[in-house]
């Protein structure tokens, strides 16, 4: 059946009289030029994000702490990555009182219930946008997608060094590895949103209900 | 969802006196004009931006067969299975399909306009199979059995009071004319659909041919879900949605973001290649991308409408249109509605029981001008009427009646030439007086319908003719009308 169609929708386009083509002048790509931290800051804010920034990794724990304390989470869940100081957010768990679950020990239908069930997902992000405020994850092997979508409060880590100024930058990097994309590569921009009702805007819809951007490294200017 | 087109008159009325409704549909206008033309003014030369975005619609166009072998290409080696479906029944009858012989009982939504187009939730259910949309707008007007009032927002039209009473009697909450916590009521109840669904069925904003990637840009988290829970992604998207390259792809959607909502970028944006990888643990199993015609070979054939293909569903037109924001979207009775329906319904229903959509434009040319993509919306409805006319069986356009075809015949016969319709202006004008009371002509015989809505204003003592004829002997100049245009009647 899927042939047929295939032939006959394939056939009769090929068939319709073609039009003159006009000549096309795109703009260039972008070509992954670095933005600034305080434009990223200034936009994830718009969006409804809150914005720490940290010079090391190892301050972490205190500004993760500081944040979750008053929130009384019960379960934090981690996709486990190289660049993260493991040992104190486990130690931050532990003095939440916080179940720890590293994301990428867990099989795939424990994944998917840990994740709708757990208060905070930490990832790692691959590339920010400082135009628009915005994380960006390259969901491979050891970044699952579900951690920064099902939690209530999701946190993402993005390295100053990997923050571009434009979405037109972002798309010229995504072509230069064409070649090698993930399954699946997610814009995250401020929280999830609708105004669905009455247009009156309610924050946190399906999505995180709350986004904590932490900016690592970097000169403070 | 079975089209109601033909009862566009009887619709509109109702919708015109429903006061509130009227308003919200200006108010909602307002806004989405206002936020669109903030979101486009952010670019650094709006118009070579939209020009740009306009050129890569029609490009995609001239290129359409071979960017869909190239995107069935590259999506098949990024392990995607790729379906084509003629028609809507057969996309429908094909997921249906696909999804019994998994055993699949319960399946979530992202907002897909195109699975609408459809009718594929009805299809489901009657397979036995659970569906759900996870939109929040979508999701009250499917469980309120709805046509959509806007295309960003389906169920603004709706009073929070109504929402409250349906969510109390579907989900048992207490009532609440709060919309955040109707909100968060919703959030809950569907958590636990996207938790155990067994696929989440997307449309396609745009798609990539040379990665096979498709792109999908939302708000509320509902695709990212339905896309990163269920064990099977399946993505229905009409064939016009090809482009040919990640820049072009990321181009259009950023125009289609901030020509829907207005917003600089929306909160999600996936880029989506293949079924999940080795060693992932979440992300589909099998991602199967269903290829719909329905009716789109049909007007690529046509050179002439082949550029209404080139429509990239934002919504820009609706904020613009007169008639649009006086009657909202329901009244257009399908999918499509604003310009945007007038110009695709009647290309994918059939000329003749969508007429009354394109025949309520009033040609002022504001879609055409807010569209994104370039589609001239008046010049099309030109055409629909020349089918009307003279008759379209491919695009089921029932000849006009003879006494219509008459009436046009004569018409065309009198503009021919300058000395008839001057002749013939003296007689309308010579009739209209008559008929004239108190400044203005209420009816009309044999134009009951076209007075129905409107009055005529009487004919001035003079025409713009003898008018003018006067200021040139008052001014002692040589009249020489001969040649000249004619204004009047």
């Amino acid at each position: 059946m899927t042939s047929k169609a295939r032939e006959e929708i394939l056939g009769r386009l090929k068939l319709a009289q073609p039009v003159n083509p006009v000549p096309m002048q795109l703009s260039p790509p972008g070509l992954g030029l670095p933005g600034e931290i305080e434009k990223f800051t200034e936009a994830a804010q718009q969006g409804a994000a809150t914005v720490f920034r940290i010079e090391r990794i190892e301050e972490l724990e205190d500004i993760l702490g500081g944040y979750l304390e008053p929130k009384a989470v019960s379960s934090i869940m981690v996709a486990e990555d190289a660049r993260l100081p493991l040992d104190s957010i486990k130690n931050l768990a532990a003095r939440l009182k916080a179940i720890y679950i590293d994301a990428n020990s867990l099989d795939e239908l424990s994944l998917r219930e840990a994740a709708f069930n757990c208060d905070v997902g930490i990832t790692c992000c691959d590339l920010g946008i400082a135009q628009t405020g915005s994380l960006v994850i390259f969901h491979r092997a050891q970044s699952p997608r579900l951690p920064s979508i099902a939690p209530p409060i999701h946190i993402g880590l993005v390295w100053a060094d990997d923050i571009l100024d434009s979405l037109h930058d972002l798309t010229g990097e995504i072509t230069r590895q064409q070649d090698h994309l993930p399954g699946a590569l997610t814009i995250i921009s401020g929280v999830s949103r609708t105004a669905d009702i009455n247009l009156n805007v309610t924050l946190g819809m399906h999505g995180p209900l709350e986004l904590v951007i932490i900016v690592i490294g970097g000169e403070k200017s | 969802m079975i089209p109601q087109t033909e009862r566009f008159k009887e619709l509109a009325r109702e919708n015109l006196n429903n006061l509130p409704q009227r308003q919200l549909a200006g108010q909602i206008a307002i806004l989405f004009r206002m936020l669109r033309g903030f979101a486009i003014q952010s670019y650094p030369d709006p118009a070579a931006v939209m020009q740009e975005a306009a050129q890569i619609r029609q490009r995609s166009l001239e290129r359409l067969p071979a960017l869909l072998e190239q995107f069935e290409q590259n999506a098949a080696r990024a392990g995607a299975a790729v379906h084509w479906a003629r028609d809507g029944e057969e996309a429908n009858r094909l997921i249906s399909r696909l999804l019994q012989d998994k055993g699949i009982k319960l399946a979530v939504k992202g907002k897909s306009m195109v699975s609408e187009e459809t009718g594929l939730n009805h299809v489901l259910e009657e397979a036995g199979i659970e569906v759900f949309e996870g939109d929040l707008g979508e999701f009250i007007i499917q469980q309120k059995h709805m046509t959509p009032f806007h295309i960003v927002g389906p169920a603004l039209h709706m009073p929070v009071s109504e929402i409250s009473q349906l969510f109390v009697d579907i989900m048992g909450i207490e009532p609440t004319d709060s919309p955040e916590q109707l909100g968060r009521a919703a959030r809950n109840y569907l958590r636990q659909k996207f938790a155990q669904a067994g696929v989440g069925i997307t449309g396609v904003n745009v798609a990539v041919a040379e990665t096979g990637s498709i792109l999908l840009v939302e708000n509320e988290g509902n695709i990212r879900l339905a896309t990163s829970s269920p064990r099977i992604h399946i993505a229905l998207m009409s064939i016009e949605k090809v482009v040919a390259s990640i820049d072009e792809a990321f181009k259009v959607a950023d125009v289609l973001i901030k020509s829907c909502t207005g917003q600089k970028i929306s909160s999600y944006i996936s880029m989506i290649t293949g079924p999940r990888r080795e060693g992932e643990l979440d992300g589909p199993e099998e991602l199967h991308i269903v290829l719909l015609d329905n009716g789109r070979t049909k007007i690529y054939e046509d050179p002439e409408l082949r550029d209404v293909l080139r429509c990239i569903r934002c919504g820009a037109c609706l904020g613009v249109c007169p008639v649009y924001t006086r009657i909202g979207g329901m009244a257009y009775g399908w999918v499509y509605s604003g310009p945007m329906g007038a110009v695709l319904n009647p290309l994918l229903l059939g000329i003749s029981c969508t007429q009354d959509l394109f025949q309520a434009c009033t040609q002022c040319g504001s879609c055409q001008e807010a569209c994104p993509a370039g589609i001239k919306h008046t010049q099309m409805y030109h055409r629909y009427r020349r089918m009307l006319l003279q008759g379209n069986s491919a695009f089921k356009a029932h000849k006009a009646s003879p006494w219509e075809s008459l009436a046009i015949k004569i018409w065309a016969w009198t503009m021919g030439s300058r000395r008839r319709y001057k002749w013939g202006g003296l007689k309308v004008r010579f009739f209209l007086k008559i008929r004239a009371r108190n400044g203005s002509i209420k009816s009309m015989p044999l134009m009951k319908g076209w007075f129905e809505h409107r009055d005529l204003p009487a004919p001035s003592s003079q025409t713009f003719r003898q008018w003018w004829s006067k200021q040139e002997r008052d001014a002692g100049m040589a009249v020489n009308c001969e040649g000249g245009q004619a204004h009047d009647i």
